[in-house]
Order: C-alpha cells, then structure tokens, then sequence
C-alpha cells in the first residue's frame, strides 16, 4: 500500500506544480486575517458564491 | 522515525503556499492539516454517526455533531453580526434542487461511506475506496455545479405553497437578530441530541441493552473541528466547505482536456470563470481540501491502531463506489454543499437551508443504509 500511497501523492503534486506553472499571474495579495482586513470575502463557497 | 518524517512535507507545504499565494493561503492550509488530522484521528464522521444511530442505536455520534453545530453557531453568529462587511454565511436559498440533492447526498454518502469530508479524510488517510470516490466526486461536482443554475430555476416548496414569492435564503440572524437566532439554533441542536438519545433508550430498553457508553473521541474531535472552524472563518471570511473546490478540480482538469466551458451557466460566468483561470493555491476551499488530504495522512500514520480499510474494494464495489461519488458530487451542488458546506456551514451561519439539509439528507441515508445492506458492503 505504499506505493499506492507514493503513487497518489506524487500524482497529487505534480498536478498542482502543473496548475501553478500554467496560470500563475500577479495577484494582489489579500490581508492574511478577513476580520479586521476591511475587504469583503471574495473566495468561492458552496453555497453559491 | 518515518512519522516524524511526514512533518517535513507538511512545513515545506506550508513555506511554499505562503510564498506563493500569501500569508493567508499558508494559514488555510495549516487550518486543513488541522482538519484532516482532528477529523482522522477522532475518526469524526458524519456519515457513521449517523448509521451508527440508525443501526446500532448509538446515539453518540449525532449527539457529537450537535454539540460541534451548537459551539460553532456560538461563536459564529456574534462574528456574522458584527463583521458582515467581512465575513459572510454560508446562506442559501430553500429550492427543489435543496431538497433533492440532500436527499440523493444522503443516500449516495452511505454508499461510498464517507461524505465531502469523510471521503478527503479516508483519501489522505490511504483508503483505496476513497481513492476511487474522490475522482468521482470531483466529475459529479463539476457537472453537478453547470446543472445548478437549471434546477434553481424550479423554484423551491415554500413557493409552492405560498409562503415565498421566489426561492430566498431565509437568513435568521437578518430575520430574528442574533440572540433570537442563536437561541433557536441551539433549542434546535438539542432537540436533535435528545431525539437521538431517547430513541437509542428506548430500542435499548426493547433489546434488554444498555445505551452505549460516550467515545470520548466524538467529544475531543467535536471540540477540535469547532475551533478549527471558527478560526477559519475569521481567516478566511467564510465558513469551512469543500465541494466548491472539488468541483473548481474538475472545471480546471475539463479546460486543461480542452472544453470550453464560456457558455456554461456556473463555469462560464464571473467570478468562477476567473477562478478557473487563476492558481488552484489562491482558492480558499482548494487550499484547506489539500491540507485535510495530508493532515489525514500523518494522523493516519500516528494512529496505529487507525481502522482505514487498506485492501482495494471488489469490482462490484468499485463500480458502487464511482457510481455513488458521482451522485454524492452532482447532488452536493444542487443542494449547496455537502456535510461541512450546507448542513455544519448552514446552520452555524443561521440559515434554515442548513436544517432542510439535515432533514432531507437524514431521510436518504436511511435508504443509503438499506441499499448498503442489499448490496452487502461492510
């Protein structure tokens, strides 16, 4: 199993580092706590944002 | 040795999400680790509690989950009161699609054994079933995500009889205020834990059994996933979810494979267009699923005695397996998320979508644990 393991990992981070590579872009960078940062969330939710 | 090893990736992890997508980003995915460890370790899991309730009549796991939604919502609802300009709920309309995604989430989860959470932690936590689920999951949820403009559009029940002229979030911190919401919330939460422990006494009292005794780790790990959550939603400005991230995956792997996603209804417009686009690392849900993935890991690998099924599923069970993450992802979107996005998230923000998921989903598993039985998965 741990080769499925190692297996599974490496898949996992290679598609990450792939993604990364492919559509990095700048970005301004949000305060590192939403409360107290003044800033709306903006981020992706489940429930529909 | 080789546990403490396992650390190492976890702080090269960190370094580099930090240095790459911000201090925030860093601090989502230690908040992940902190999930997927606090989550595997207690062995927290929403899907068994409540099969453990419906079959063993152990009321433990449920009363768990209402004593984790009881400290979330109070702690939560001052935060949403006060700071609404930067953090928002986890609101959702009550619609059609509300109803039946719960429902067919609730008896896909039984199947697959695991839901949005359960499935990541047992996928970190090397369980080849979750392995096969996860994939499926990620397809059901990006489809699921470009039908849920469609099923919106059918409106919801409480417009049906009247009650609403369209399908709106019905948001009791707006309606009611803080202390009436929370008080609700919390007589709600303790109804829910005194049904389940009357009902576990009375089956008991039937079978000549005594109730069985509470596993401290449902309380330890309650304890822990609350904290977890509230800091997350200081952090990130919105409570924990999962769905959205894993159905951002599958957008991203169909642009990658060549689809043109510009005229779907959900991929196609703003701010999910834009996000597909953007880094994985920059999207707050993806970034807290990799840190549960691992942080599952490594409680995994502390854990000896871990229960986590490590032999790969027949082909019968496969194929319920993918059939059952499919169904799991497509229905987590209509019904606005899965477990921790709709029902913890839903009711710790005081929006009512968050107890019709309950109710709704509830009702499948119990037909997810008769469909478990038939096709005799242990």
């Amino acid at each position: 199993m741990t080769r499925g393991v190692i297996i599974f990992w490496t898949l996992f981070v290679l598609i990450i580092g792939i993604d990364y590579h492919v559509t990095d872009r700048p970005r301004l960078e949000p305060k590192p706590f939403a409360l107290g940062s003044g800033e709306a969330s903006s981020s992706g939710h489940c429930s529909g944002k | 040795m080789y546990r403490l090893l396992l650390l190492g990736p976890a702080c090269l992890g960190w370094i580099a999400v930090t240095l790459q997508a911000g201090l925030r980003a860093g601090f989502l995915l230690v908040l992940g680790l902190g999930f997927g460890a606090a989550l595997s370790a207690s062995r927290f899991g929403f899907t068994t509690g409540w099969r453990h309730l419906m079959i063993r009549k152990d009321p433990w796991g449920m009363i768990g989950q209402m004593i984790m939604m009881a400290i979330c919502s109070a702690l939560s609802f001052p935060l949403l009161a006060a700071f609404s300009h930067e953090i928002s709920g986890a609101v959702a309309p009550i619609t059609w699609g509300l109803v039946v995604g719960a429902l067919l989430f609730g008896f896909a989860m039984q199947l697959a054994d695991g839901c949005g959470s359960g499935t990541l932690y047992k996928a970190g936590a090397s369980s080849p079933t979750s392995w096969v689920v996860l994939p499926a999951f990620i397809v059901g949820s990006f489809v699921g995500a470009s039908h849920q403009h469609a099923w919106e559009s059918l409106g919801g029940p409480l417009q049906a009889v009247g009650l609403q002229q369209e399908a709106a979030p019905i948001d009791l911190i707006a309606t009611t205020g803080t202390p009436i919401a929370l008080l609700l919330t919390l007589l709600g939460c303790a109804a829910v834990a005194l049904a389940s422990y009357l009902f576990a006494k009375r089956s008991a009292a039937q079978t000549g059994h005594r109730v069985p005794a509470v596993p401290s780790r449902w309380v330890w790990g309650a304890v822990v996933i609350t904290a977890l959550y509230v800091v997350h939603l200081i952090v990130a400005g919105q409570p924990w979810g999962i769905v959205y991230g894993l159905g951002l995956w599958g957008a991203k792997v169909a642009t990658a494979l060549g689809a043109d996603l510009s005229a779907d209804t959900f991929w196609g417009v703003a701010p999910h267009a834009e996000r597909i686009g953007e880094p994985i690392l920059w999207d707050v849900t993806s970034v807290t699923n990799i840190g549960l993935l691992y942080g599952a890991l490594i409680a995994n690998r502390w854990n000896t005695d871990a229960p986590t099924r490590r032999a790969w599923p027949s082909p019968t069970q496969l194929l319920i397996s993918i059939f059952a993450g499919c169904l799991m992802g497509y229905s987590a979107r209509l019904a606005y998320g899965c477990n921790v996005g709709a029902y913890l998230g839903g009711v710790a923000s005081g929006s009512l979508h968050g107890w019709v998921w309950f109710a709704f989903a509830f009702l499948g598993s119990i037909g997810g644990v008769a469909a478990r039985r038939k096709a005799r998965i242990e």
